[in-house]
């Protein structure tokens, strides 16, 4: 049997060889297991430090949180010292806990720390968005020991520094709460353009103007969000809605009176003024025309005298010249008067749309001073058709001159010319007034009402002389020079006025009704900010203790309840100055916070557990009193009550 | 045929036979098992994922937001957004290990309590990101199955405890590894005992319980 020999030695064989492969690849499996074990050691290793990493962040939330809650008691190093200071103290106390929950939940882990006292300070550096990069440093001697299930491994690695990303945006609410304190003044500017508005258009309006002590709280509250809005992007529309809505009318209808102020105020135009004051430049250089005709005309005349004894003909011409120069100087009055109407046109083309015009021209046109103080269109209408009569007689005369000079009478040409020569002087002179206006002036320190009067220069055609004249419309420029400035140096301008519509419509909705508190509240659901970015929500708390009036223009002073008068009289305006001081007390505890709205990343207590709030940045204001001054000045009489 | 034919025909037929063997025997043999080899990767698969879920953000994944519920206080307005809870940077370990705090269960008698809480819709959430996460980094390599769950606090009464999952064991056949993760849950020692008894109405330190604070998360994986 030899083959079977031979097959039983090659199953022999086989035996052997597969004996021989069975016990290594048993031994491969040993060393595949003791290889996953030792990866699955230094995994272990990593993910325990990926877990101390996440200790920081949790350490540097808790810190943010409680500082930033009182942020403003300290200054911005101080407050990103207290902030680390806090972190170091809760990532050693969290490290520390972390050790024993590691080794009481698997043995295998050990992480020795050192004393609390010795631990580096966390440091916090600011990164793109204003978000934080957070390091912390474990104390020198920290160690991580791991050790194999069948402690075959033991390995032994230092701790050192780990890195978080802190997805709080602290210092962006710093940066605009920074911004917001510093800049808080703009609230009173805000305010106090508004106050103006609404006096401005009772002034005009209404002929009175009501200091309501409501109505400045609600403008208050909207500068405050004017403020607000300008600075996060958002304001607490919740509360101002609900501030506009107590009291009469409603927010929506507070709203739409700050709207149409918006449209309708148009304060005296320095640009109008200055167009006013070219036509009367205009008026003036033709006055100065006819001016220099007469004084030529006079000269004219003195040569006729001279050339009477020797050429009757040079007489003549010279009278001839003469009576150009009166002709011319007709025309030039009459163009003094032309100039005047296009100035009337300018003013009335201008007057539909814009009370102050209207009142201009008003002022200009009709009696508005006194029923005894003609116009100024009465004065240079008069006073123009006055100086034409005048030099249509002075043609006459100089004609008369020229058939004088034809005889050889020469005492009666010497003595008219006599009289044509001073009928231009009388022309060219400006008359003294004969009639006087009395009017109420406030005057003197402390000022006092008293009577004063006042010159009329034109008040019928015998008046009317060049001099006098170019003197009414030099001082009319003069007036309107301090109409011009006295606006400049008072009113806004209209463009400063404007609101954004989307904060309008946000404080024109219907504000949610708070149960619990509303910081609580805001905190755990911040409302959506106005804008989109920076996103950040608001909410702010003060109440406003007391408003005060005080008067501040001179009849104010007296007790009056009209604005003070300061006539102009040769325009024939009453500029009605009102001046008034508002100052406005809050009550202690003014709030302003800001919420990380695009971030509600922090686990905090809330009811029977936790939830995830933004980060909230919560300033304290100084109760310091907002004061501002209103000046109203309208070209209407108007009173002041309140 | 004679005895001699007969004996060699025998005998060619137990060499047959001898050697059918010994080639059977040989084709068994494999100086590699396979299914090691795969268990090997499949655990250094798992390692990986799991270092991931702890080193990578949200964001990364799509990003992971949910609402508060407000029904729990009926007197809360609610307006816009506000209760949305956008968590772009959290690292996906972090939001399981927040999660835990947020929905830690109630048992009393072996009942669930359902307690009202503001973040129950984290949990849901967080199970529909975890399942979309997991689908896109194991893809259809592995059959997986990922547990997060705390020790279970037992003070009598009631239990406490968390327990989250998340599988696709679809078509697997033999599971390949199971490696675990340990996370701290995000509170100190006393926080989470306030926590439970703000729950539960019971001490845990007055109880004499002594918590343990670690969020187990394992991930096994499964052949397929």
């Amino acid at each position: 049997m030899p083959f079977s020999a031979a097959g039983v030695l090659i199953v022999l064989l086989v035996v052997g060889m597969v004996g021989q492969a069975a016990w290594v690849r048993h031994q491969r499996s040993l060393s595949t297991v003791d290889k996953v074990s030792d990866s699955a050691l230094l995994a272990f290793m990593v993910e325990i430090r990926g877990d101390i990493k996440t200790a920081l962040k949790y350490a540097v939330y808790r810190a943010l949180w409680e500082v930033s809650k009182r942020a403003d008691d300290y200054d911005d190093v101080n407050r990103m010292h207290a902030i680390e200071q806090l972190a170091t103290g809760y990532f050693a106390e969290r490290v520390t806990e972390l050790g024993s929950w590691y080794s009481k939940h698997d043995s295998r882990v050990e992480l020795d720390v050192p004393g609390l006292n010795t631990w580096p300070s966390v440091n916090i550096e600011e990164v793109d968005g204003g978000y934080m990069l957070a390091c912390g440093g474990l104390p020198e001697g920290s160690r991580l020991r791991l050790k194999s299930r069948d402690n075959s491994l033991s390995v032994v690695t230092p701790l050192e520094n780990v890195v978080a990303f802190i997805d709080s945006r602290y210092f962006l609410l710093q940066e605009q709460m920074d911004e917001f304190v510093k800049r808080r003044g703009d609230i009173a500017t805000w305010w106090g353009i508004m106050e103006y508005l609404a006096a401005w258009g009772e002034a005009w309006l209404k002929g009175k103007v009501d200091l309501d002590d409501s109505r400045s709280r609600a403008l208050f509250e909207t500068a405050w969000g004017i403020h607000e809005f300008n600075t996060f992007g958002s304001a607490d529309y919740w509360t101002i809605a609900e501030k506009l809505a107590d009291g009469t009318g409603g927010s929506s209808s507070k709203l739409a009176w700050l709207k149409e102020h918006t449209v309708t105020v148009t304060p005296i135009s320095a640009v109008d003024v200055d167009t006013i004051r070219e036509y009367i430049d205009l008026a003036l250089s033709s006055l100065e025309g006819a001016a220099a005709n007469l004084k030529e005309a006079k000269r004219c005349i003195r040569l006729a005298e001279d050339a009477k004894a020797s050429s009757s003909e040079n007489t003549r011409r010279m009278l001839k010249n003469a009576a150009d120069h009166v002709a011319d100087a007709r025309d030039e009055i009459l163009a003094t008067k032309d100039r005047f109407d296009q100035l009337l046109e300018f003013v009335e083309s201008h007057s539909s749309n814009n009370v102050v015009m209207d009142a201009l021209y008003q002022s200009f046109t009709s009696r508005s001073l006194s029923e005894d103080y003609p116009s100024l269109k009465e004065q240079i209408e008069l006073g123009t058709k006055g100086v034409s009569a005048e030099l249509f007689r002075l043609e006459r005369s100089i004609e008369d001159l020229v058939e004088l000079s034809k005889d050889e009478a020469e005492s009666s040409f010497s003595e008219i010319s006599a009289q044509t020569i001073s009928s231009i002087d009388l022309i060219l002179s400006r008359s003294d007034p004969e009639r006087w206006v009395t009017f109420t002036v406030y005057a003197g320190d402390p000022p006092k009402p008293t009577e004063e009067s006042i010159p009329v220069y034109i008040w019928d055609e015998s008046n009317g002389t060049i001099g006098t004249l170019k003197f009414v419309l030099e001082k009319a420029r003069e007036d309107l020079n301090q109409m011009k400035t006295l606006s400049q140096q008072y009113e806004p301008t209209s463009v400063e006025l404007e609101i954004d519509e989307e904060l309008v419509s946000r404080l024109a909705g219907n504000p949610p009704e708070f149960e619990t508190g509303r910081e609580e509240f805001y905190e755990l659901m911040p409302p959506q900010p106005i804008h989109r970015s920076p996103g950040v929500s608001v909410f702010h708390d003060f109440e406003v203790k007391s408003i005060t009036y005080r008067r501040e223009d001179p009849a104010g002073w007296c007790g009056s309840p009209t604005a003070t008068p300061v006539p102009l009289w040769f325009i024939g305006v009453t500029l009605w100055w009102g001046q008034w001081e508002i100052t406005l007390e809050l009550d202690q505890n003014v709030v302003e916070e800001i919420f990380d709205y695009d971030n509600p990343t922090l686990l905090r207590p809330y009811g029977f557990g936790h939830v995830h709030k933004p980060l909230a940045y919560r300033w304290e204001m100084p109760d310091e009193p907002f004061s501002i001054r209103v000046v109203v000045i309208s070209l209407r009489p108007f009173s002041i009550s309140g | 045929m004679g005895e001699q034919g007969f004996g060699y025909i025998t005998d060619m037929l137990v060499f047959s036979v001898l050697i059918s063997t010994a080639a059977l025997m040989l084709t068994g043999m494999a100086p590699v098992d396979p299914r090691v080899d795969s268990a090997r990767y499949a655990s250094s698969f798992a390692h990986s994922v799991l270092y991931l879920l702890q080193n990578t953000s949200a964001e990364q994944f799509g990003g992971f937001e949910y609402k508060l519920d407000t029904e729990f206080e009926p007197d809360l307005p609610v307006v816009g957004d506000s209760a949305k809870r956008e968590l772009r940077y959290k690292t996906i370990t972090q939001l399981l290990a927040e999660d835990a705090l947020l929905n830690l269960h109630v048992d009393i008698k072996g009942a669930e309590f359902q307690v009202r809480r503001p973040n129950e819709r984290m949990d849901e959430k967080l199970r529909i990101f975890l399942k979309s996460t997991l689908d896109r980094i194991i893809g259809g390599r592995f059959g997986y199955r990922l547990r997060a769950r705390t020790e279970v606090a037992d003070l009598g009464s009631a239990r406490v405890h968390f327990e989250s999952e998340v599988a696709d064991l679809t078509r697997a056949r033999t599971q390949l590894c199971t490696e675990t993760l340990m996370l701290s849950l995000p509170v100190s020692r006393e926080e989470l005992a306030w926590h439970i008894e703000e729950l539960t109405g019971i001490d845990p330190n007055e109880a004499g319980f002594e918590i343990d604070p670690i969020l187990e998360v394992t991930l096994e994986l499964w052949s397929r």
